[in-house]
């Protein structure tokens, strides 16, 4: 049986999971360069050994607003397909309130959305895993990566 | 097919780069042999015998037959030309060239080299190597292109018809080469067949044929159809047409405007036709001129036809970058260069293994001085290896220039003009990437040279010009920029016909172009899909390309400008950068960010005290202006750009907050009591001092206010992430030394993001240029009448109170307060320590008759002349005035040599004094030769100036 493991993480009171395959990386540098006259999902860029990251607000793309800073706040680095996203050598990442575990499940369990994902933007979802206390949403990079131009109304 | 295995890359890889190189070579000697017709320089002739048969050799080997096989015919056809058998005229030259772009096909692409289509030339060159052919020339080089095409249709043996890739497959009355057919699958286009009729839906609608062309090749490729050229304006009832596209077949009716089921799909078959011959007996005529049409854009790939006929500029981009990851690119770097950075490698090495040594000492912090040469050693090897690597990736010019003799040959030869082409400053080094993005927009400019700027000799003539067309491609260097310029004598830009064009076509409005500038309305022609030729050519004309070609330049971070006189010519000017991988840049803060703007674009820096901004800037309307030496400079806030929160940084705490400040900016305007209710600290904190960086953009200047200054740096430039891309104001990321990202300035961004509009600044230039003409021709008028008097800045100064002294502003290089009691005496000479010198200070009552200066002042001025290379000092005891002023020297008063002359200003009698004799006599050696000649001072520092 197919098992697939998840990155999980909060944002806001949710939890949400990210497949560990598009990770290529978790850390704690918060202190972004902020973008003037950027999108508002973009959170700044980091130096990553000398490589140049772009940071997207997750929480804000979700429609749960801006995100704050805290002590537990940890940048979630993806693995990207080079080419594959606005033709680019993009380096991107996501920040995130505060890290989970990381869990592996059978394919099995993974499920469509449910209907009504009320205030928080389905367009991003791609999946949730039903776990015993909570339920994951599995966050769809390639929507993510391509970020709808239009901020959330929800 | 192909015998040869490809194990060997690498072999293949430098026999192409190997071909390229000569095939760039041949190129100009094919050129030259054409000039110098109807005699033969023999060495020429060989050399590019040998060019081409060296080609041949290795293509023989690797087994390239198509290769090999037309190297081979012009290899024979050159043997002739040696014999003096055949003499290198036009018509022999022209298909030799074909030849060499086929060739050079060929090589870029060898893995399809087989598919590139050279049916049409072989025989054609065959024919030369015929003994009777020589008699029939006149006839053959009377037709031009199509008769050799068909020519070739008329001579092709059954073995090339047999491998044939011009396929005729069904329902079409044209033929379209399997070549083009197989580039445009490769983009993922499909094909469809239209057949309209032109009454009912091109006339009826009021479409030309060529309009319905333009509408097709918008939406796709226009591959073919049975209307001809010559057919064009009155096209036959029946249009048949093939189009690529990667649209789907239910929005192409919509698209055109023509009914569904006038569409099918075209099926190209093409890996299966190849080969396959499908009876060509159609429609006789039509057929043959299509086909010609087709392969002329088979086989001319130098010029951008077969370029723009792809979709969009964006996706030839990709392709070429597609095609680039291919092949691993290769450069040739000289072996010496290459040996010096295999030595600074060797002390990068030695400076690491000290630096290892001096952090495991136990006393390491004790030894800072080892430290300190061990950072030095590696600052310098770094700055040299830098600079060495990046001179492997510069490139002369010439490079893109090579191209353009042909180009200009070419088109002129099509257009029937004769046109000159002037080249300087080939040796011009570029960085590489720049030079490949530079070549085509260069050549798109070029043609439009050629096209629309040169006149037909007829006209010329008329117009009282000598026939022959001038266009001169000049590079050089300025500021740390190259500068490129495209200058010809041509007809120039029609403002009047611009105008109405984009009126027409809804561009702007008539009373809009009323009220534009004459450069307003010349840099209409770079707005997208406009095109003032009057009829299509194959040239150009489609109004897809200078919108294009500035949009290139600007990518690069370049800048374009275009001037251009009705009836006398245009010249386009671009300026790039030198490299785009590291550049010096100043480094700037704005609250708590930090920017780099690039060095090239910074002219000077000008701080404000916070307490004089109120007299210093001045408002006109909202914009608020500085006056930079006369010249109103318009300045914009960065944070107002970025639309950042305006914040304002407590200098006590460092805390931010909300600035609450009223714009202290031009208090002749405001309220006093308002200005007076800031506290006194935000008036007067250096916080809150003025920043303006005076930047420049093209010939526009205007000022930047940040918040703070800190240091000059070499960046290392990243691009700018695509998620960011949008932003116009930044050109690209860079970490700074503490390892924070910070963003580069786009200078030319910021001016699109403030809304700055040059035009009218332009135009005010223009007219403060003429201004100053004018009154210098009516000085200079007035100079020749009374033979003495000349405006110049000259500065007023004393020694004794009551006598002044004045020189010009121009001869001066610095001006210095300097305290008395530093003043250091040794012997009778008086020194003063400045910057870690001691100069020496002249005094005026050692040196002339005129009375010494109080002994009671603590404070005086230093000014150091430019006359000895700023190695001494004149002592004055106060600086009175700079003024501008008609000098009308008097020198019948002059008792000293030191003094050249008397004049009254400000009602006060002054002596102007001579630097160069001053000095002299003060024993100051001068390290230059410098013109004693005392009656021409004035034209002497205005030599300086």
């Amino acid at each position: 049986m197919a098992q697939q493991q998840f990155v999980t993480f909060w944002i806001d009171q949710y939890l949400f999971g990210v497949n560990i395959l598009n990770v290529r990386e978790i850390n704690s540098h918060t202190d972004a360069t902020p973008v003037p006259l950027a999108q508002e999902a973009i959170r700044g860029l980091i130096n990553l050994r000398g490589q140049i990251f772009t940071l997207l607000d997750l929480r804000y793309l979700l429609g749960l607003g801006h995100l704050r800073l805290t002590p537990d706040t940890h940048n979630i680095i993806l693995k990207t397909n080079a080419d594959a996203h606005n033709g680019g050598d993009d380096r991107v990442g996501f920040m995130v309130d505060k890290i989970g575990d990381i869990i592996t499940v059978d394919e099995e369990e993974l499920e469509a959305p449910p209907a009504n994902t009320s205030d928080i933007d389905g367009y991003y979802l791609s999946q949730v895993i039903k776990l015993p206390k909570a339920v994951a949403s599995i966050i769809d990079i390639d929507h993510v990566l391509t970020m709808r131009e239009e901020p959330v109304a929800v | 097919m192909m015998n040869a295995s490809f194990d060997d890359e690498s072999l293949i890889q430098e026999f192409i780069t190997e071909s390229q190189e000569h095939l760039s070579d041949i190129e100009p000697d094919l050129l030259e042999l054409e000039a110098q017709a109807p005699s033969v320089d023999q060495e020429i002739v060989n050399k590019i015998f040998r060019a081409i048969h060296s080609i041949k050799g290795a293509a023989g080997f690797f087994g390239f037959e198509r290769l090999k096989n037309l190297s081979h015919v012009m290899e024979s056809v050159l043997m002739r030309i040696r014999d003096k058998q055949l003499t290198p005229e036009s018509y022999i030259v022209e298909p030799l060239l074909v030849g060499v772009d086929l060739l050079r096909d060929m090589v870029e692409d060898i893995q399809n080299s087989e598919t590139v289509d050279c049916d049409a030339l072989v025989p054609e060159l065959d024919h030369y190597l015929k003994e009777s052919t020589k008699y029939e020339r006149g006839k053959l080089a009377g037709k031009g292109k199509a008769s050799k095409a068909t020519a070739t249709q008329a001579t092709a043996t059954p073995e090339t018809t047999a491998t044939s890739t011009t396929n005729n497959a069904e329902g079409l009355p044209f033929t379209v080469a399997d070549g083009v057919l197989q580039q445009y699958k490769n983009q993922g286009q499909s094909f469809f067949k239209l057949s309209i009729s032109a009454e009912k839906h091109l006339f009826a609608s009021h479409r030309t044929f060529n309009q319905f062309v333009d509408l097709l090749k918008s939406c796709g490729s226009f591959l073919g159809s049975n209307v001809t050229v010559e057919e064009a304006d009155a096209p036959p009832e029946e249009i048949i047409a093939l189009i690529g596209t990667v649209l789907e077949q239910d929005l192409l009716a919509g698209a055109f405007d023509v009914p569904a089921e006038t569409i099918t799909p075209y099926d190209s078959n093409v890996q299966a036709n190849s080969a396959s011959v499908v009876e060509k007996v159609t429609t006789g005529k039509a057929k043959i001129e299509v086909a010609a049409v087709a392969s002329a854009a088979v086989t001319t790939p130098a010029t951008p036809e077969k370029k723009e006929a792809t979709p969009a500029p964006a996706i030839a981009g990709a392709k070429a970058a597609g095609s680039a990851d291919a092949a691993v690119e290769t450069i040739r770097v000289r072996v010496d260069l290459l040996n010096k950075l295999m030595d600074f490698a060797g002390e990068l090495v030695l400076s690491r293994n000290q630096l290892i040594r001096a952090t495991s000492q136990e006393n390491a912090e004790q030894d800072k001085e080892g430290f300190n040469r061990i950072v030095q050693s590696i600052d310098t090897v770094t700055s040299y290896l830098q600079e060495h690597i990046m001179q492997t990736r510069m490139q002369p010019i010439e490079a893109v220039f090579r191209k353009f003799p042909r180009v200009v040959r070419d088109l002129a030869g099509q257009l029937g003009k004769k046109i000159n082409l002037e080249m300087i400053g080939q040796d011009v080094e570029l960085d590489k990437t720049i030079l490949e993005s530079l070549s085509d927009p260069l050549t798109h400019m070029i043609r439009n040279c050629c096209d629309h700027g040169i006149e037909t000799p007829e006209v010329r003539q008329a117009n009282g010009k000598v026939p022959q067309g001038t266009i001169v491609l000049h590079a050089y260097h300025e500021g740390g920029q190259i500068n490129l310029s495209i200058k010809d004598n041509g007809n120039g830009i029609d403002t009047a016909r611009v105008g109405k064009k984009a009126i027409s076509s809804g561009v702007i409005t008539q009373a809009e172009f009323d009220a534009m500038t004459h450069q307003e309305r010349l840099n209409l022609i770079f707005h997208a899909g406009l095109s003032t030729a009057e009829k299509l050519s194959d040239v150009s004309g489609r109004g897809v390309g200078m919108d294009v070609v500035r949009s290139n330049i600007e990518r690069l971070g370049g800048h374009i400008h275009l001037e251009s006189t009705l009836g006398q010519g245009s010249t386009i000017t671009l300026q790039l950068p030198l490299t785009l991988a590291i550049i010096p840049s100043l480094v700037v803060g704005l609250q708590h960010h930090r920017f780099a703007i690039p060095q090239v674009n910074l002219l000077e820096l000008v701080r404000i005290k916070a307490n004089e901004i109120h007299q210093e800037i001045e408002r006109c309307g909202r914009a608020s202006v500085f006056r930079l030496r006369g010249k109103l400079l318009p300045l914009v806030k960065l944070a107002d750009v970025l639309q950042l929160d305006k914040l304002y940084i407590d200098p006590s705490s460092g805390n931010a907050k909300t600035d609450r400040r009223a714009s202290i900016e031009d208090a002749r305007f405001q309220d006093p009591v308002a200005i007076e209710q800031i506290p006194e600290i935000k008036r007067t904190a250096p916080i809150s001092d003025y920043n303006i960086l005076v930047l420049r953009v093209g010939a526009n200047q205007y000022g930047l206010i940040v918040d703070e200054v800190f240091d000059t740096e070499e960046i290392v430039v990243k691009p700018l992430s695509s998620y960011i891309k949008n932003c116009k104001c930044f050109s690209g990321t860079t970490i700074m030394g503490d390892g924070k990202v910070a963003m580069i300035c786009d200078v030319g961004g910021i001016v699109t993001q403030g809304k700055l509009n040059f035009g009218e600044i332009e135009a005010e230039e223009a007219r403060r240029k003429d201004v100053e003409a004018k009154r210098q021709e009516m000085a200079s008028l007035s100079t020749s009448k009374t033979n003495h008097g000349e405006r110049q800045a000259v500065i007023l100064f004393s020694n004794h109170p009551e006598e002044r002294f004045a020189l010009p502003l121009s001869s001066l290089l610095r001006l210095e307060k300097i305290e008395i009691k530093k003043i250091e005496v040794v012997g009778s000479r008086e020194f003063i320590n400045y910057r870690g010198e001691s100069l020496p200070l002249i005094r005026l009552e050692d040196h002339l008759s005129v009375r010494p200066s109080p002994s009671d002042a603590e404070i005086a001025y230093m000014i150091v002349p430019k006359h000895g290379g700023g190695k001494a000092g004149i002592y004055a005891t106060n600086i009175l005035d700079t003024i501008e002023t008609n000098v009308v020297l008097d020198s019948h008063l002059v008792a000293d040599s030191q003094v050249i002359g008397s004049a009254i200003i400000q009602d006060h009698l002054t002596l102007f004094l001579n630097t160069e004799v001053l000095l002299e006599s003060a024993g100051i050696w001068l390290e230059e030769e410098v013109d004693a000649d005392t009656e021409s001072y004035i034209l002497a520092h205005n030599h300086h100036a």
